[in-house]
């Protein structure tokens, strides 16, 4: 079920005769990958992600399994930085949202799959709460489910975990792994924070600023699953030291 | 995740009683009082009003005639309801009423929608509305009179004309503050414009929707009122205008008091079903 993700000198420029903001990005991600994309603030990121997504226009070539992508699609799903719930729909009716709006399914099974993604993301006992009544880190786990629920080839995540507390946050690094574990999904992960690079990553590229372009390479060979023990381990301290001295420089 | 998650027991909203209606939960206790006690001080205001009305007629201390009385007041509405010409203005100004401010809540939403939500449509329409919301309508009420003539039609165009602009515009409004990353987030599952028209506009529109309604609701009263007094002859307007001429204060009275009340009652409704429809706001 999982893809590859392939970018071939991809660029991107907001308004003609300014910087680019992306600069020939080439990359392969492969099927069941964690990329984990870390860079300074102003390193295009975000932009990134959303021409993987098919939600900007772009240059180079961005293809899925070989097909170029242009415009959202079905097997892609997105997690946003902040949760985006709607807010008058309970944990179930937000989970079941991008499954309705993509309407393959019928109800029973709508709701047969947001049984099963209720107790991935232990989310159970909120099952019928508005976002309003859920904690940020409680929120951003009906995000993750309700990109889940499409059963995506590719997930592109966006700082998912950039808003909450260092407690929540770790937690839900933990818990990730072992809701992704089982999808077969091939993920790209942007993010601010090293330590979650390292912790999440199969690889992690360094993007530096003004323009962004891939910076450094690494990849991170520790076996799954990863126990939250292993950040404070000597191993984990030398990647880190790594990508925080490429970040220096980028 | 263990029982004791940091980010449960750090959110209050999760702790409070998810059972909880929207009306059990409401002001805490202080407030509760005190709001109490400013409706118990509001009736006292209505009955002394009235009473000393009463009294200034009965005394002879203001002409009856003129003014009328409570007592007046209700011995006219008997006598309106006994002959059963109450009953039917009622009913052929609730027709002009109904009629009028169904007609400019559908073309004040379908319209508000179009224009809050595609550009170009508003660049057509948008200087109209702004000329038109703007101006006092009732100024338009000869021209009412002469491209339609006296009776029901001129009558239902002038109530649309005047309560049609509240609904459009907080529409239109509602429709233009619409969450942009909802959107984003509905074209990233590949929603179509009409489904994200329907999950994601629609519901935020709610409460734009009823408070251009409120205020639709007010709009359309007038429009009935000039409309019978001007455009036809018969409704409450009518029943007013004609009591008015013949010196019958005490049916001025019963036919402002229908008005006044029909305007509490509907407006104390719509919140009722606003409150209904927005169960997940304020929890």
């Amino acid at each position: 079920m999982s893809a590859t993700v392939s970018l071939t000198s991809v660029g991107k420029t907001f308004a003609p005769g300014t910087r680019p903001v992306l600069d020939n990005i080439n990359l392969e991600v492969h099927p069941g990958e964690t990329l984990m994309v870390i860079g300074p603030s102003g390193s295009g990121k975000s932009t990134l992600l959303n021409c993987i997504a098919g939600m900007e226009p772009y240059a180079g070539s961005i293809a899925i399994d070989g097909e170029p992508v242009r415009k959202p699609r079905r097997s892609v799903a997105m997690v946003f930085q902040a949760p985006h719930l709607l807010p008058w729909r309970t944990t179930v009716g937000n989970i079941q949202y991008g499954l309705q709006l993509q309407g393959d399914l019928t109800k029973e099974d709508q709701q047969q799959r947001v049984e099963d993604l209720l107790d991935l993301v232990k989310l159970r006992h909120a099952r019928d709460r508005y976002p309003a009544q859920l904690s940020g880190g409680m929120q951003q786990r009906v995000n993750i489910a309700r990109a889940l629920a499409v059963r995506p080839s590719v997930l592109l995540m966006d700082e998912p975990f950039g808003s909450l507390d260092a407690i929540s946050k770790e937690h839900l690094q933990a818990e990730l792994q072992g809701i992704v574990s089982g999808q077969q999904l091939t993920m790209i992960f942007i993010t601010h924070d090293i330590a979650e690079a390292v912790f999440l990553g199969d690889r992690v590229v360094v993007l530096s600023a003004d323009p962004g372009r891939i910076a450094a390479e690494l990849k991170i060979e520790q076996p799954r699953p990863r126990p939250l023990e292993w950040k404070r381990s000597a191993g984990f301290q030398d990647l880190y030291s790594f990508l925080w001295k490429e970040l220096q420089q980028a | 995740m263990s029982a004791a998650t940091p980010e449960e027991t750090l959110s209050p909203a999760a702790a409070a009683e998810p059972e909880a209606g929207p009306d059990v939960i409401g002001l805490p206790r202080g407030r509760r009082r005190r709001r109490g006690l400013t409706t118990a001080i509001s009736t006292a205001s209505v009955i002394v009003v009235l009473a000393a009305w009463q009294l200034c007629a009965s005394l002879g201390v203001v002409d009856q005639k003129l003014t009328s009385s409570p007592w007046g007041v209700v011995q006219a509405a008997r006598f309106l309801i006994d002959s059963g010409q109450l009953g039917s203005e009622v009913a052929s100004s609730a027709e002009l009423f109904g009629v009028g401010l169904g007609l400019a809540i559908v073309i004040g939403a379908l319209g508000g929608v179009l224009i809050g939500w595609w550009r170009l449509v508003a660049a057509v329409f948008e200087p109209w509305i702004a000329i038109l919301y703007a101006m006092p309508l009732i100024a338009l009420l000869p021209l009412i009179l002469v491209w339609f003539g006296i009776g029901f039609t001129a009558e239902v165009v002038m109530v649309v004309l005047i309560s049609v602009f509240p609904v459009l515009v907080s529409v239109m409004t509602g429709t233009r503050n619409v969450d942009q990353e909802l959107v984003r987030l509905a074209r990233s599952f590949c929603g179509s414009e009409l489904a994200i028209i329907r999950t994601v506009l629609f519901p935020s529109l709610i409460p734009y929707f009823v408070s251009g309604v409120r205020l639709a609701i007010g709009s359309a009263l007038v429009g009935v009122v000039v409309s019978e007094y001007f455009l036809g002859n018969g409704g409450i307007g009518g029943l007013i205008v004609t009591a008015g001429e013949n010196l019958q204060s005490g049916e001025v009275f019963v036919g402002i008091t229908i008005l006044a009340l029909s305007a509490i009652v509907m407006t104390g409704l719509l919140r009722r079903a606003e409150r209904r429809f927005s169960q997940w706001r304020d929890r």
